[in-house]
Order: structure tokens, then C-alpha cells, then sequence
């Protein structure tokens, strides 16, 4: 096992090398910088930026140089002094920008990721155990629904059912007064009172898509031979079921762990601009569209550091839930 | 021959003449789901065709005296008991404590409806011109707004009608190139093997592990706003694939590894097949079934994301007809209190996307049916 | 059965008589049906199947697939797939306490039958790596039934757990007890699947093809410790299989189903010696094995056993049975006649011909082996004076394989220095066991692998051409002279292309420039030879049963008119009486088609009765090679002795000396060979020379050839000869 996780870890340097390249390729991808469209944004207010100096600016922020070169230079800083350059919308270091950002966006996808566990999973052995039951057609239905429902829509017409009930707008993850203020009993209970719509949101995809996992790969496992050998042994039903065709039909739902929390990641950018959340969507979003390039870069690479994290943190359940994935690695390691 | 061939040379009574096609389609007919989503994504797609002589008025066409113009209903029967369908125009009423409207349908407003109507000028398919318009008010200068119409006044439904073409389309586009990039990588994979296998294969897990949104975004995003729309358009399917083609290429690649090692594959090359007769006639066909299915599975993430990138206002941008970029009409509390009917593009975002997810899910079965 | 009317003289009995009394009988079956609803229809599986399972001994249920012996072992326990219900009949079982249940009647997820399950009746199947967990170690499955049945603290139960394993010979079983199914050989999962089924020491034991999945030798040590488990512990067993060799090995009494008919019961001695059933007649005819005459052609029953839902009114058997009586047969279900008071067979012409006797000797020369006049004659036959038409040299391949960047590279040596002629007009039978290369052999000749060293000599106009040297561009014509036949009939075949595609496809690839005319001509024309009417061509192969798939994979081969046809294991995927029809059909197309067959199979019998010369692989390397007769009656290496030792043949035990040792182990890891002869670790005869030094063979030539330092006779010379050599 714990050759296992350092073989795993071995690949997550690689990856976090990657991850930061692709992430500031992309802000290199538009033509100009925010050099261009800060100018443009003075000569809009009637003020004029010559030549001379918009290249000052481009040389106090680096942005002159070939994007190789930023690129290491941006790296380099970032892991050895933890300073991930400067947020000129902002006009702050952006990593005094990030981490509440970071932190509520984790909170948040990790709070729907358990949520579609705690709903799916029961409902996905209910179906298949039940299955062509009146309640298997109904979840499968809603399974169906909820995967064809883009999350920006079900984020508006919950905004819009909320509305119609409270006559309130419903939005945000904190009130303002909690913004950018430490942690506290109140800060957590403003939270949980805020929170439930965007997992409601983030999670009925996942948990859509669990169902019909759970639901397919437990139809799959009852019909295995060793559920018969089970039974035969004289294991109660109930017992034989959670203890074998369960527990092999939870393998491939962990591997596809992963694709679920990096979806919900993904997710989360899109309905927190809709649902005007404080995480990174919005930030990112505006930084985005303002080429704020060094903001930017560092929240897609986080984001992308997230969704690692759960594909190795699915990996490492998958081993640990599996022996012959366990096996596979001791053996080589006696042989090696 | 000798008896012993000959007594054993039964005679089937009735040997199926059935071809493997024939049985995929036999199979997936029994999926009853599957058909309801073959025929709604048929006649979907048939729609995208049709945009501009099915829609009632042009996709432009706005009226400002009808902004937010609510729903009409078809009356079929006049008061005196006639058959003569129509809709009834609104009365606005003003209320000026609230500075809110408010609709009451006026009988005496009778716009009477037809098939095969005139009304606003088109280019069917933007080459033939013409006026008729399958369904419509009479009199060529009265509206009709069976779903409401926006802030400008212009119908929802003739809007969401022509946004399908771009919204179905799109999907398809961004799949294809998928296909393609899928196709090449995944059997590069499968017939190299080995080492390059490894690569591309480590390559994948790592595009799969990136949140995708973000990335869209982040690409979109550098698509520049003056760009003209046929540009943009091809520009997104391509940001759109460049993360989608991973989940085909695997299955190009697990199946071509598997027909590899199939005993038939061995026959053909003893029978004496070429390298390109081997992948075209005896892998290809064996695995087409799949990759329909694959495909017919990836369309709907297209569409949804190209919904959810013009809503934003990075996807496609008006004047483009989008699902998206219609879906941008509600942008705050407001617009749905007021017109709530501009949701009905999302409707049909979610009525096409499981009509896919239904037929794609019902070719899987067909075409495997051990697996799922 | 009670409702059947009985025409003939002998007395009605009930199964449970069996002559011995009702009060033997562990398990009393009556009239059990059992049905499968499907998407159209409704399949009876189990039709009226009365059994009695005797305290103390083996039934064995023998048929072919289909025919129902799985349901009934699943029915007993009452895990059964959802769609099947049990329609009608009882199932009595005599528990412990002396009560008698009728397991049909309680509720299949009820406490009554799972307090019986895995306590008093277990259950062990035929593949142990399905049937057994990955998820849990071995010895947490054991003790499970411990846990539901007795109240038992862990400790205990796994003292009880190591105590079984070591029964049932598991190898090192305090260490085996923590791995996981995947870490175990074949064997060592059967031995697991059965000391999970015997901890709570079940007064009935179902076996379900335990033996089937494994190789014969393995098979053999099985074999010998199911039957000592059952007789210490005086456990009766319910014993399923296909293979009617391994019912002489086990069995006390025999019932042989046909499509969820029982259609003969009795003894083991009479049902292998003497059975009145024209199937079961059918099938121990066309059963080759060691003590048939090799070369004779086989009694094959004709036709395959149909699919459930075209079940033949009647006698399920009608339309494929010789005594078949219009009218009769094929109307009425089938009359029980008794021919000892433990001896029953159902079948219409039997009870009639006991009525008039004159007909008796009409049916018995009907189902007198088939003389085949031709045999004598065969056309060619082995031309050992010419020159070999085929010469393998020295040929080796093995294999890299990586599982990913971190892992070590295996080398897999599949073959080591394989080296034979072969011989215009003959069929040399290759056999060995799973993973001993023969199918690499195979593809390795044909050059679908290209061999890491070696020759392979094919004889052409222009004298010997080395295949192995050739690139592909030029083997292609070689491959219309020697063509190939799969073992799944199943797989071989694009599921796109017709019957006429595939046979035609060798023939469009040129070579031989045929015009579209001469293509069909050719394919109607093989067609015809291998017994297909040509009306079947433009059918699909998913449309035909296994043996008519072979049939075709056959026609396939012989389109281009080859000399020299490789075939892999080409009837192991067959049905008994299907695999006789087939071997016949490549016997009489070898005899007027002059052609030369490598025949490759795992089965000796098959072997023996095919081929003129047979040669024995083991880990890569021929270690005997000899005309088949002169093996067959003086095996020198330990190995082939042992194969045959294993080998189960239909002979009851009582009517046989009993067999000598079996080997123990298994076959050696490709990967990692053992050093020296790799036949040393499972050698009685092994010496220290044979752990260092490997042993040479020249198994080219036609003489006997063995690769062994001490090649035996007897046992007994063996051990005289290791002596003198000690000294």
C-alpha cells in the first residue's frame, strides 16, 4: 500500500508541472495583453497612452519577454516564495486574492461531492436490487433529467423558485459582512445558510450520474458467480448483497470518482457567476475577460490542483478498497 | 462425401437470415426509450432544416410595442361558435404606483391564424428567398407570440426554432472533429501499443483530470469580440473538442485493442487481407455500432456546453442564434419575474439533450449488449 | 413420472427406491419442473425430472449443454435466476434431525433454506476465479459459513478454516489462508472453492463441473481428493458434468439428461457398459478415447442438441434418435421401461421392442458402430519415404511484456528450441496442457508471430523456403498452402460478413486469380465437402450451432486447396456427439483431400484417435515425440506417463486396476522457468543432473523421441535405473 501511494505521488510532480503550463498557455492565447486593453480602457475615459509607455509597463510586469520565459519566471516565484505575481485589476499580489476564493470553492465541491455519495448511493442499490420497480422508473427518470439539465439553468430557475416562494433573490455563498472575514462561528452558520442552493445545483448531475453507475454495475455483479456462492454458503440475502456484489460494484464508481468531483469543480465555475458566489468562478471569469493574465493563469492552475487531488485521492481509495490493485504493487516491489 | 457428412448435414430448418445490422436494430427497437429518442432527435434535426419556414416570424424581427409580450393561446372557436382559429392581442395596462404592466387579452383583438402564410422575407438555407411561413397570423402585418415574446419584442418561438439550427449543429461539429482527433489518437494507440501507448494514455488521464469549464472559458475567452460569427462558431466547436475527443479516443482504443487480439482478425490476415482491408472491412464495421453510440452519447455535452459558454456572453455572441445566447435574456431576477416564458429555450435545451442521451443509451445496448 | 402410463412388464418404481429402500435416500427429486420466462416466451428447463440422491454416494448427472444439470443443482439450493420458477414438484431432503423438507415448497429467500445452505447441502462450481471473491482473502470466505451456521469465536473459526484447507491439500495453508484468489494456481482455487463448501461438513455436496476449467492432471488430483473427502466424511454428492470419463472416476449412480429430460438412470457399470438409451448409447460411441481403436471412425448421433424454445414434441430426443417411431415419438412423451430394478430409461422404442423381441436384433444392429470399409484403404496415408513436407528447427519465441513505466519487463518463453518434421499424408497430434505453447507453435509456423530464433522449412517447387526468414509480402502465398482452424467457432468468424464472405475472402485476396465465377464455384464446392448445403451462404455465422460454425471455419480453411492445415484445438468448444462428427469429417476430407494435419488439442483421446504421430509439449519444448500407437502402448517421459495416468476414461472404477500415481503442481510460469529439465519439480524420477542440466531431444525423424536422462518403461525400471545411475 505504501508503495502504492509513493508510486502514485511520483506522478503528481509531472502533473503539477503540466497542470501550470496549461494553465498559462491559455491566458497567452489571446491576442494583445492587459497592457492593450488598459490603454484601451484609458482612451475610452479620453486619456492617452503612447508607445513609450506602454512598454515601461510591460517591462515592470514582464509581459515583454517571450512567454517561456514568463512562464518560469511566474513558476519559479510561485514555488519558491509563494508569490504568484500581481493582479492588476486588483491591484493586489494575487495571492492575497486567491485563498478564500479557493477555500470556499473547495468547501463547496466537497460538500457536494458527500451529498451526491449520501443520495446516490443508497437509491443506485435501491434500483438495481428493486429494479423495473415503480421506484426504479421514477429515479431513472429523474437520473435522466438531472443529467440533461444544464447547471446554469437549474442554478436560474432555483433563483427563480426561491423568488417566487420568499419574494427574495437568492444568491451568494456568505453575506457581504462575512466577506474576506476570519472564521468564525457565525461565518459557518451564514454559510450552511447560503450553501444548500449551489449543491442542490452542483450536485444533481453527479448525482445523476452515480445512480445509473451504482445502478448498472450492481445489475452487472448480482449476476456474478460469486453472488451465488454467497447464497449458496447460507449468507442472509441482505448481507450477501452489501458484501460482495456492493462492494465489487463501489470498484468502478471509485475509479470514476474522480470524473464526478472534476465535474463538480468544473460545475462550480459556471454556477457561481450565475448564482453570484464569492469562489473562484467569478474571479475567474472577470480575470478572464479582463486579461488579467498572472490572476488568471493561477486559478486555473489551482483548479486544475484540485481536480488532481481527487483523481488521486480516488486512486488511493481504489487501492485500498481493491487487493488486487494492493497486490499488484507489493509483488512488483519483492520482485524489483 | 461419405455418410458421415451426410448424416450430418443437417438441415436446418430455419437458419436466420438476419445480418448483424439487422439484429443491432432488432435489439435496440426493444429499448422503447431509445426509439421515443430517435424520433425526437429525427425530428429535431429535421427542424434545423426547416428553421425558416417553420418559425413564424424572422429570427430579427422585433417590435418594441411588444416587449415582453406574454404567451398566446390559439383559440379555436370564435364566440358565435365558428371554427376559425386565432389569438387574441393583449390590452397593456399601466399600472403607475408600480411602474409595472400588465397583459389582459383583448376580445376584440382577433388575429386570425393559418397554414402556409405570408410573412417576414427569408432565404431558406440562406440561398432560396421566399415569404411563406409553414404556420402564422393571416394578415402578414399582425404578430403572433404562442411562447411570449423578449424584451425587444421579438417572438421566443421563432428565435428558439431558428437557435436550433446553431445549437444542434454545433454539437455535431464540435463531435465530428472530436471524432476525428479520437479516431486518430486512440487507433494510433491501439495499433502502436507499447511505449507510445503509455504516452498517450498518461496524456489522456491528465486531459480528463482538468476541470473542463475553466478551460472552455479560459479558451473562449480568447476568442476576440470582433470576430465574425461563422469564425466564432468554428472556433468554439473546436474549443470543444479539444477536451471532448478524449472519451472516444479510449473507446477507439479499448475496442481496437480488443478486436486485435480477436480470433477473426487472425483469420483475415491468413486469409491474406492487407494491413487497410483488415481496419476497413473487419475492424471498422465491428465497431461502428460503438462509436455511433459514443458519439450519439458526446452530442449532448457539446450542446450544453456551448449552451452554458454563450450564456456567459464567451460563446457565441448575438446577432447569432444560439439556445446560449437566447438563455442570456434572463440574466437577473428581474427578467424572470417578469417573463418567465424566457426559459422556453431551455426547455428545448433539456428535451433535445435527453432525446440524445436516450437514443445514445439505447445504441449502447444494441450494439453490446454484454456491456454497459 | 406417476402419471405416466407403463406399458411394459416391469414395475413402476418411485427414484427413491432405487431397490435399496426409501430410506436411503438423502435427497428424493419428483417430477421437478422448472421454467425460464423470457422476452417472448416461456423455456422449460427441468421437464418432470424425478432423482434420487443415496446417502453416502454420487449421483452424477451427466449431458450435454443445455440439457439442464446446472438448473437442477441450482433448483436444489433454491438459487435459481429470477426468472425461473420451479412449476411443479417436490424435493425431498432428509435434515439432520431425521425431518424430511420439501425444498421445492419453502421460499427461496426464506431462513428454512438458507439455514440448509452451506450447512447441510454446499455447492462448488466449475470456474473457481469467478466464483470466488478478489475483494476478500480466501480464509475470510472459508469461515463465513462458520459464522452464519455455528456460533464460533474468530479464533476458532480459523483454526477450523486452516484445518480444512489442510485436508484438502492446499500447499502451505497458514501462508494461503491471507491471499486473495488471484494469488493461486488453478488447483488452489478449486481446493479453496472446496474447503468453503466443506467447513461446516455438508451432508450433500453439489459439484457443478468442479473439473472442467482444469487441466488433466490437475483435474485428476481433484478428482481423487473430492472422492476421499466423501467417503471420510460419508457425504453424498450430486456430481455435474459433461464428461463421461470423469463419471466413471466419481460416480455411484449415473442420471443422463437430454433438454431437461432425464432419459436414463442407473448404476455406473451399466450405464457405461451396458446403457439401452439410444442417446446415451449415442454418446459413449462417439466418445473417442485410449482403449478405441485409433483410425476407426467414430458412432456420431446426428444433428446438436436444439435450443430450448424448439423443443421436439415428445421425446425430446426424436428428432435426433435412430430408433426414432413416426407417430409415436413425436407425439407422445416418452414410457418408462425398467431393465433392472435399478436400471430405468425413458423411450418409446425400447418399451415397444421389450413387448416384441423379434425387433430387438433390428435396433441392436442399428446402433452397432458404423463400419467404415475405407478405413483399411485410406488413400495415401503417411509417406514416410518422401521427403517432409514441413521442417521446424530449433524454433523459440517468447514474448516481452511491460505493465506500465515503473513495472519490470517479463520475458514470457513460450517456445524453447521446438524442432519436427512432418510427413506427407500423416497427422501429427501436438498436446499438452494450458500455457505449454502450443497455440504459439501454431501461430508461430504461420508467422503470425514472428519466432525469436529458429526455422520453419516449408517444401516447395523450389525446394525448402524458411517461412520464419520470409517478410509478410511473401508468406502471403505460403498461406494459401497451409491455412488454419480456430477453436471458437464462436470468434473466428467477423459477425458482419455471410457465410459466402468468409469463405470467399482467401480466394478475393488473390494469389490464385480467380474470376467471381470461379469463387463461387469454389465455395459452393467446399461447402458441399464439409457438409453444408449451399442455400446457407448468404446467412450470417451467428445463425448456426457450434458445429456448423466448425463446419464452415473447416470450408474456410480448405478454399485455397492448402496441403498442410493447422488445427488449434479445433473441437474442444464442441458437444460430445457434435466434436464426433467433426473429428469424422476431418478424417474423411484428410483421406481424399491427401491432406496433412497438425492437430493441436489438450485431450489425449482426441489426439490418439486422429493422429498418426503424436508429440508432447511441456513449457515450450517437445519432451516426446512417437508414432501414435508406440506412444500410446510405451510412454517413455514420466510426463506423458502422467497425462495418460490423469487422463479419466469411461471405464468404471470397479471394472479397472486402479490408476497409478498423479502428479502434483503445476505448469511451470512461462516467465520464470525452472532450471534444468523443466519437468524436474513435479519429476518423481528427478536426479540432481536433471536440476542442472537440460536435457536434449532430436525430435526430428518419425522413431520415438524423448527428451529425458531416464527415460522409463516402467516405474519400477525407473527407480532401478536412477539407482544404478546414483552409484
Amino acid at each position: 500500500m505504501g508503495r502504492f501511494i509513493l508510486n502514485r505521488m511520483l506522478w503528481v510532480i509531472p502533473t503539477m508541472i503540466a497542470i501550470s503550463i496549461v494553465a498559462f498557455a491559455i491566458i497567452t492565447l489571446p491576442p494583445g495583453d492587459y497592457v492593450d486593453r488598459y490603454a484601451a480602457v484609458l482612451a475610452a475615459q479620453g486619456d492617452y497612452m503612447d508607445d513609450v509607455r506602454k512598454e515601461q509597463m510591460r517591462e515592470q510586469y514582464g509581459l515583454d519577454r517571450p512567454w517561456p520565459v514568463q512562464y518560469v519566471n511566474w513558476i519559479s516565484d510561485a514555488v519558491l516564495h509563494g508569490d504568484y505575481g500581481w493582479s492588476f485589476e486588483q491591484e493586489r499580489p494575487v495571492s492575497e486574492v486567491i485563498w478564500e476564493r479557493l477555500s470556499l470553492t473547495a468547501i463547496l465541491s466537497l460538500s457536494t461531492l458527500f451529498f451526491t455519495w449520501i443520495v446516490a448511493i443508497p437509491i443506485g442499490i435501491y434500483s438495481a436490487v428493486r429494479k423495473y420497480s415503480l421506484t426504479d422508473y421514477l429515479f431513472t427518470t429523474l437520473g435522466f433529467v438531472g443529467l440533461a439539465l444544464p447547471n446554469f439553468l437549474l442554478a436560474l430557475a432555483l433563483m427563480y423558485i426561491t423568488y417566487l416562494i420568499s419574494g427574495e433573490a437568492a444568491g451568494g455563498l456568505l453575506s457581504p459582512q462575512y466577506l474576506d472575514a476570519p472564521w468564525t462561528l457565525g461565518k459557518c452558520v451564514d454559510l450552511l445558510k447560503h450553501i444548500w442552493i449551489p449543491i442542490l445545483v452542483l450536485g444533481t448531475a453527479g448525482t445523476a450520474s452515480i445512480i445509473r453507475t451504482i445502478r448498472a454495475n450492481l445489475l452487472d455483479e448480482l449476476r456474478k458467480p460469486y453472488v451465488l456462492t454467497a447464497r449458496a454458503k447460507g449468507v442472509p440475502e441482505a448481507r450477501a448483497l452489501m458484501k460482495y456484489p456492493v462492494r465489487h460494484a463501489m470498484n468502478p464508481f471509485v475509479s470514476g470518482l474522480n470524473d464526478i468531483f472534476v465535474n463538480i469543480i468544473s460545475g462550480e465555475t459556471i454556477v457561481a457567476i450565475v448564482l453570484g458566489l464569492q469562489t473562484t468562478g467569478p474571479l475567474l471569469y472577470q480575470a478572464l475577460r479582463a486579461e488579467d493574465s498572472f490572476l488568471a493563469a493561477t486559478l486555473i492552475m489551482f483548479l486544475g490542483i484540485l481536480g488532481m487531488i481527487g483523481t488521486l485521492f480516488s486512486d488511493i481509495l481504489l487501492a485500498w478498497l481493491d487487493p488486487r490493485i494492493r497486490r499488484q504493487f507489493t509483488r512488483l516491489g519483492k520482485a524489483g | 462425401m461419405t455418410d458421415t457428412t451426410a448424416t450430418a448435414a443437417m438441415q436446418p430448418t430455419q437458419i436466420e437470415r438476419r445480418s448483424q445490422s439487422a439484429l443491432i436494430w432488432k435489439r435496440f427497437k426493444r429499448h422503447k426509450l431509445g426509439l421515443i429518442g430517435l424520433w425526437v432527435t429525427l425530428f429535431i434535426y429535421l427542424c434545423t432544416l426547416f428553421v425558416e419556414i417553420l418559425a413564424p416570424q424572422g429570427a430579427t424581427a422585433y417590435s418594441t410595442k411588444h416587449a415582453y409580450y406574454p404567451p398566446q393561446r390559439i383559440h379555436f372557436f370564435t364566440e358565435n361558435g365558428s371554427f376559425k382559429p386565432h389569438v387574441l392581442g393583449y390590452k397593456v395596462k399601466f399600472d403607475y404606483d408600480t411602474g409595472s404592466r400588465s397583459f389582459i387579452p383583448d376580445p376584440r383583438k382577433v388575429i386570425a391564424l393559418g397554414f402556409w402564410v405570408k410573412g417576414d422575407k427569408y432565404k431558406w438555407l440562406g440561398l432560396i428567398p421566399g415569404d411563406r411561413h409553414l404556420f402564422g397570423p393571416i394578415k402578414p402585418r399582425e404578430k403572433m407570440f404562442l411562447v411570449g415574446a423578449d424584451r425587444l419584442g421579438r417572438d421566443v418561438l421563432s428565435r428558439t426554432i431558428y437557435a436550433s439550427r446553431i445549437s444542434m449543429t454545433i454539437g455535431l461539429a464540435g463531435v465530428a472533429l472530436s471524432l476525428v482527433l479520437g479516431i486518430a489518437i486512440g487507433g494510433l494507440s491501439g495499433y502502436m501499443g507499447g511505449f507510445t501507448d503509455q504516452i498517450i494514455q498518461r496524456f489522456i488521464e491528465f486531459l480528463q483530470s482538468l476541470p473542463s469549464i475553466p478551460l472552455w472559458i479560459g479558451l473562449a475567452a480568447a476568442i476576440p469580440a470582433e470576430t465574425p460569427p461563422l469564425e466564432t462558431y468554428f472556433l468554439i466547436s473546436i474549443v470543444l473538442s479539444v477536451l471532448g475527443w478524449t472519451g472516444l479516443a479510449r473507446v477507439v482504443r479499448g475496442r481496437f485493442l480488443a478486436l486485435k487480439e480477436e480470433d477473426f482478425i487472425r483469420a483475415a490476415t491468413l486469409d491474406g487481407c492487407s494491413t487497410s482491408r483488415i481496419l476497413f472491412r473487419h475492424m471498422l464495421p465491428n465497431f461502428t455500432s460503438h462509436i455511433i453510440a459514443v458519439v450519439t452519447l458526446a452530442i449532448p455535452g457539446m450542446i450544453l456546453a456551448e449552451t452554458a459558454l454563450s450564456y456567459l456572453g464567451i460563446g457565441l455572441r448575438a446577432p447569432v442564434v444560439s439556445w446560449g445566447v437566447l438563455l442570456q435574456e434572463i440574466q437577473n431576477i428581474r427578467s424572470m419575474a417578469t417573463a418567465p416564458w424566457l426559459f422556453f429555450p431551455g426547455l428545448i435545451v433539456v428535451i433535445a439533450v435527453l432525446a440524445l442521451n436516450f437514443l445514445g443509451d439505447g445504441l449502447r445496448d444494441a450494439a453490446d449488449p454484454h456491456e454497459h | 413420472m406417476t402419471n405416466l402410463s407403463n406399458t411394459t412388464g416391469t414395475m413402476p418404481k418411485r427414484p427413491e427406491d432405487n431397490g435399496m429402500g426409501v430410506s436411503d435416500n438423502l435427497l428424493s427429486m419428483r417430477n421437478l419442473t422448472v421454467s425460464f420466462k423470457t422476452d417472448d416466451t416461456k423455456l422449460t428447463a427441468l421437464n418432470k425430472v424425478s432423482l434420487a440422491i443415496p446417502e453416502g454416494k454420487t449421483l452424477c448427472l451427466v449431458g450435454e449443454s443445455g440439457c439442464g444439470k446446472s438448473v437442477t443443482a441450482k433448483a436444489i439450493l433454491r438459487v435459481l435466476a429470477e426468472n425461473a420458477s420451479i412449476d411443479e414438484g417436490e424435493m425431498l431432503f432428509r435434515t439432520k434431525s431425521g425431518a424430511m423438507t420439501d425444498l421445492a415448497s419453502i421460499r427461496d429467500r426464506g431462513e428454512a433454506i438458507r439455514k440448509l445452505r452451506g450447512d447441510e447441502i454446499a455447492m462448488i462450481y466449475q470456474e473457481p476465479m469467478t466464483a470466488i471473491s478478489p475483494l476478500y482473502s480466501i480464509g475470510n470466505q472459508i469461515v463465513e459459513a462458520l459464522r452464519w451456521h455455528r456460533n464460533m469465536s474468530e479464533k476458532e473459526a480459523r483454526r477450523e478454516a486452516l484445518e480444512v484447507l489442510r485436508q484438502v491439500g492446499m500447499p502451505a495453508p497458514e501462508r494461503r489462508i491471507d491471499s486473495y484468489s488471484f494469488e493461486l494456481s488453478g488447483g488452489q482455487r478449486q481446493r479453496a472453492m472446496i474447503a468453503m463448501a466443506l467447513i461446516c461438513r455438508p451432508r450433500l455436496l453439489i459439484a457443478d463441473e468442479p473439473t472442467t476449467a482444469l487441466d488433466v492432471t490437475t483435474q485428476a488430483v481433484i478428482l481423487d481428493l473430492l472422492r476421499k473427502m466423501q467417503e471420510q466424511d460419508k457425504m453424498s454428492m450430486l456430481f455435474i458434468t459433461h464428461d463421461l470419463g470423469v463419471v466413471a472416476e466419481i460416480a455411484d449412480e449415473v442420471a443422463v439428461m437430454y433438454m431437461g429430460n432425464v432419459v436414463e438412470r442407473g448404476p455406473v457399470e451399466r450405464i457405461l457398459t451396458d446403457p439401452v438409451h439410444p442417446y446415451t448409447k449415442g454418446l459413449i460411441a462417439s466418445l473417442p478415447t485410449l482403449s478405441k481403436k485409433a483410425g476407426e471412425s467414430l458412432k456420431t448421433i446426428p444433428g446438436s442438441v436444439p435450443h430450448l424454445k424448439d423443443r421436439p414434441k415428445g421425446c425430446a430426443f426424436s428428432n435426433r434418435c435412430e430408433l426414432f417411431i413416426d407417430g409415436t415419438c413425436n407425439q407422445l412423451p416418452p414410457l418408462e421401461y425398467g431393465i433392472a430394478p435399478d436400471h430405468e430409461a425413458y423411450c418409446h422404442a425400447l418399451a415397444r421392442c421389450d413387448a416384441s423381441p423379434q425387433t430387438d436384433a433390428a435396433i441392436t444392429s442399428k446402433l452397432a458402430p458404423r463400419k467404415n470399409e475405407q478405413d483399411s484403404s485410406r488413400k495415401g496415408g503417411p509417406d514416410y519415404n518422401a521427403d517432409p513436407i514441413l521442417k521446424l528447427r530449433h524454433l523459440s519465441k517468447s514474448f516481452t511484456q511491460s505493465s506500465g513505466f515503473f513495472s519490470k519487463t517479463r520475458h514470457i518463453h513460450s517456445l524453447n528450441g521446438v524442432s519436427f518434421d512432418l510427413w506427407p499424408g500423416e497427422t501429427l497430434g501436438l498436446v499438452g496442457e494450458s500455457g505449454c505453447g502450443k497455440s504459439t507453435l501454431g501461430q508461430t509456423v504461420l508467422g503470425l508471430h514472428k519466432p525469436t530464433s529458429g526455422a520453419v522449412e516449408v517444401q516447395t517447387e523450389d525446394g525448402y523456403v524458411d517461412l520464419a526468414q520470409l517478410p509478410r509480402k511473401q508468406l502471403k502465398k505460403h498461406w494459401h498452402d497451409i491455412r488454419m482452424v480456430f477453436q471458437d467457432p464462436d470468434g473466428s468468424f467477423n459477425p458482419r460478413l455471410t457465410v459466402f464472405d468468409i469463405i470467399a475472402e482467401v480466394l478475393r485476396m488473390g494469389g490464385q486469380s480467380l474470376t467471381g465465377k470461379d469463387i463461387t464455384k469454389r465455395v459452393e464446392d467446399v461447402m458441399q465437402m464439409v457438409g453444408l448445403d449451399k442455400a446457407f451462404l448468404d446467412r450470417y455465422p451467428h445463425a448456426f450451432s457450434g458445429g456448423q460454425r466448425q463446419r464452415i471455419g473447416i470450408a474456410r480453411a480448405l478454399a485455397p486447396q492448402p496441403r498442410i492445415v493447422i488445427a488449434d484445438e479445433p473441437v474442444s468448444a464442441l458437444d460430445v456427439s457434435v466434436q464426433a462428427q467433426v473429428l469424422n469429417l476431418l478424417k474423411d476430407l484428410q483421406r481424399e483431400l491427401g491432406l496433412v494435419y497438425l492437430f493441436i488439442s489438450h485431450d489425449l483421446s482426441v489426439v490418439k484417435h486422429i493422429s498418426d504421430r503424436v508429440a508432447v509439449m511441456y513449457a515450450g519444448q517437445i519432451v516426446e515425440i512417437a508414432p501414435a500407437d508406440d506412444l500410446f502402448n510405451h510412454p517413455k517421459h514420466p510426463y506423458t506417463r502422467a497425462l495418460m495416468a490423469a487422463l479419466p476414461e469411461p471405464i468404471p472404477r470397479s471394472m479397472r486396476e486402479t490408476k497409478p500415481h498423479h502428479i502434483s503442481g503445476s505448469v511451470p510460469d512461462p516467465a520464470n522457468l525452472p532450471k534444468g529439465c523443466p519437468f524436474h519439480p513435479r519429476c518423481m524420477f528427478a536426479t540432481d543432473k536433471c536440476k542442472i542440466e537440460r536435457p536434449e531431444i532430436d525430435a526430428t525423424g518419425y522413431q520415438h523421441a524423448v527428451s529425458c536422462f531416464f527415460p522409463q518403461l516402467s516405474p519400477a525400471a525407473a527407480e532401478s535405473d536412477i539407482q544404478s545411475h546414483a552409484h
